[in-house]
């Protein structure tokens, strides 16, 4: 099972072998879980989608076709489960919250955090996490699945369901947001250190 | 210096994907753009320090949770979101479907478009069946039963413990079927048989028959000469046509007649098939009548003549043609008139013979001829006579008289169809009525969704100077 290709593997669990569910949950589990976190920046959230998507993969096995990629399908999945999520949210959150630095979505908090509140964070880590929730949601999207699940542009234009030139320039304005505000940053710590 | 930059094709280059021509050509700019390079080294530093963010791992239940999930709810979880989702829709829907339907009747009842016809008995459907509104009595069907009489006797019907009779015809054997109904009149019930369209005669010592708890007709006290046939199930009013004619032996002359009543929704349709009915069974028609009544009900009667051997599929296909009300089937032996008549005939045969005989002989004088001559007149008329009347029973026994009354039902499909129409034209006018209603509260409801509107627009504001205080706090 291990040498076999996602696509083969799932086309076993089609065919009602168990043990490929095993296989497909060590292969994605975390891709699938961290792509939804860095998404929304809440773990259980994260959780929460990467257990829905797993769910989902079984209640539609039979509609699955070896036609595109496995990772595409699933991180399409991924993609509407948290597009869903957010929906829910925007339309209950009427009133404010005040930020807690790690539970809300970007969208309910201030999209800039200000100098202070970046100076104030101890680890590069946090401050790309604080900056790349700042981005717009599709933005921050096509950038994570680039970035960390090292996606081509034609597979993320797949699972956004965007063209190719629309996640080009997804891309790149994403980059250029971080750009603005992580430069000064980096270059203030290059010049402290 | 370089009349363009390749600063958005950058991204792609740093990610390799662009196509080979695009890449060469960002490539040979960036060799002579110090402005682009430097693009391209900010673009690579935050790609690379973007990789300092790790995201943490599930832990080592998940994949547990996971199976135990689809193993137990899994597909359930999913189906019932999609009941959620279905219901998300069907719920508002039915909501909005209930609220129209309300107001709808609630229009309805206001403008008393069909209560208020049916209380006034405008369309007259509540007079149809309110019998204190009736001129005649309202008539309930009670039972129905099946039973056959031979000749002289007499028969009491027991039913509900109230004794009623039904007498039959003297010489006769009477095959009755029929739905028995009671009116209400007095302090007694008086009944009748309207297949016969009279009451029937009160007769004391008779042959009593009893409907017995197991619904079947038994005798009683006496007892009748003939089987008594069992009650068929009782199903309303409906009528069961079995009639058993009595075997006849080879001479015998027996006239037979029936009469069959019969409600069909279309009368003259009705009319035409029973004419084509007696055609068919190589009959004829000796009387028909078909007219409308004061309501435009067609009703009419046709006394066909058959031939005996067809009576029954007759009786049968005529039964077929509606809801049974009544079958009467009556048979008149006239064996011994048909022998005296011929006997009658055979020895004024003898006579007139004679007589001629007489006549025709040479030594008779002219006198005594002129006088046998005026003997032979009147015997010749009798002869005659009783002939005709000879070949009258033959015909009237070799062909058997069949009576179909028939009447449209009493609340006919026209009549319905005119209440229906009415009913329709009440519905179109409440439903007009509420349209109008609803065109009228559409300003009220504009108004109210204009004020709606401000409110949320006011909390929103609300919410953004709260968020302000937020940031500066």
């Amino acid at each position: 099972m291990q040498g076999l290709r996602d696509e083969e593997v799932m086309l076993n669990y089609q065919k009602g072998e168990v043990e490929a569910m095993d296989e497909l949950l060590r292969r994605y589990k975390n891709p699938v879980y961290q792509f939804a976190l860095r998404l929304s920046g809440n773990a259980a959230e994260a959780e929460d989608i990467a257990q829905e998507v797993f769910l989902r993969l079984h209640q539609y096995k039979d509609e699955y076709r070896p036609s595109g990629k496995f990772s595409t399908w699933i991180f399409s999945i991924t993609h509407n489960l948290a597009v869903s999520r957010l929906r829910k949210k925007k339309w209950w959150a009427v009133w404010p919250r005040r930020d807690d630095g790690s539970e809300a979505l970007v969208e309910f908090q201030s999209p800039d955090p200000s100098p202070e509140e970046i100076a104030s964070e101890n680890e590069l880590s946090g401050i790309l996490k604080k900056c790349i929730q700042g981005l717009p949601f599709l933005q921050r999207e096509a950038l994570i699945l680039r970035e960390y699940q090292n996606l081509d542009y034609q597979d993320i234009a797949k699972i956004l369901k965007k063209s190719l030139g629309t996640v080009k320039t997804l891309i790149h304005r994403a980059r250029q947001n971080l750009k603005t505000r992580l430069l000064p940053y980096l270059e203030e710590v290059k010049g402290g250190v | 210096m370089f009349r363009y930059h390749v600063l958005r094709e950058l991204s792609g280059y740093l990610d390799n994907q662009l196509s080979d021509k695009q890449k060469l050509k960002v490539e040979r700019h960036l060799q002579g753009c110090q402005l682009c390079s430097q693009e391209l080294s900010k673009l690579r530093l935050i790609s690379q320090k973007l990789k300092a963010w790790q995201a943490p791992e599930l832990g080592p239940f998940f994949e547990d949770a996971v199976k135990k999930e689809i193993a137990h709810q899994g597909l359930e979880k999913g189906e019932v979101k999609m009941k959620k989702k279905t219901l998300a829709i069907l719920v508002p829907s039915g909501v909005l479907a209930g609220i129209l339907v309300f107001a709808f009747l609630g229009s309805l009842y206001i403008q008393r478009g069909v209560v208020g016809r049916l209380r006034s008995g405008e369309d007259k459907i509540g007079e149809q069946f309110d019998p204190s509104k009736r001129d005649k009595p309202y008539y309930v069907p009670q039972s129905k039963f099946d039973a056959r009489l031979s000749s002289k006797d007499q028969a009491r019907f027991i039913y509900n413990g109230m004794p009623e009779v039904l007498k039959a015809m003297p010489n006769k054997t009477s095959y009755w079927t029929g739905t028995q109904e009671f009116a209400q009149g007095g302090e007694n019930y008086e009944p009748y048989y309207i297949n016969e369209g009279r009451y029937a005669n009160r007769i004391d010592n008779t042959v009593s028959i009893r409907q017995s708890a197991m619904g079947n007709v038994r005798v009683a006290s006496g007892g009748p000469t003939a089987p008594i046939l069992p009650i068929t199930p009782s199903e309303g009013s409906v009528i069961v046509i079995q009639p058993v004619l009595p075997a006849t032996g080879e001479g015998e002359k027996i006239i037979r007649s029936a009469e069959v009543k019969l409600e069909v929704e279309d009368g003259k349709a009705t009319y035409t098939k029973a004419n084509e009915i007696c055609q068919e069974l190589d009959g004829y028609l000796a009387s028909s009548n078909f007219y409308k009544d004061k309501e435009g009900r067609e009703a009419g009667t046709i006394t066909m003549r058959i031939p005996k051997d067809k009576f029954l599929a007759a009786l049968e296909k005529l039964a077929a043609l509606g809801k049974v009300e009544s079958s009467l089937t009556n048979s008149q032996d006239v064996s011994q008139e048909y022998a005296n008549l011929k006997a009658r005939l055979d020895a004024a045969m003898v006579v007139y013979n004679k007589t001629l005989e007489a006549l025709q002989k040479r030594q008779t004088t002219i006198p005594e001829a002129m006088r046998l001559e005026s003997e032979l007149t009147p015997i010749l008329q009798r002869v005659e006579q009783l002939k005709n009347q000879i070949e009258y029973l033959n015909n009237a026994v070799s062909f058997t008289t069949v009576t179909l009354r028939f009447h449209e039902p009493q609340v006919s499909a026209k009549v319905l169809e005119e209440s229906k129409n009415s009913i329709k034209e009440s519905l179109l006018t409440a439903g007009i009525n509420g349209i109008r209603f609803f065109a009228q509260a559409i300003p009220v409801v504009i108004v109210a969704v204009l004020w709606l509107g401000i409110i949320i627009g006011v909390a929103f504001l609300v919410k953004y100077w709260i968020l302000r205080i937020f940031k500066r706090g």
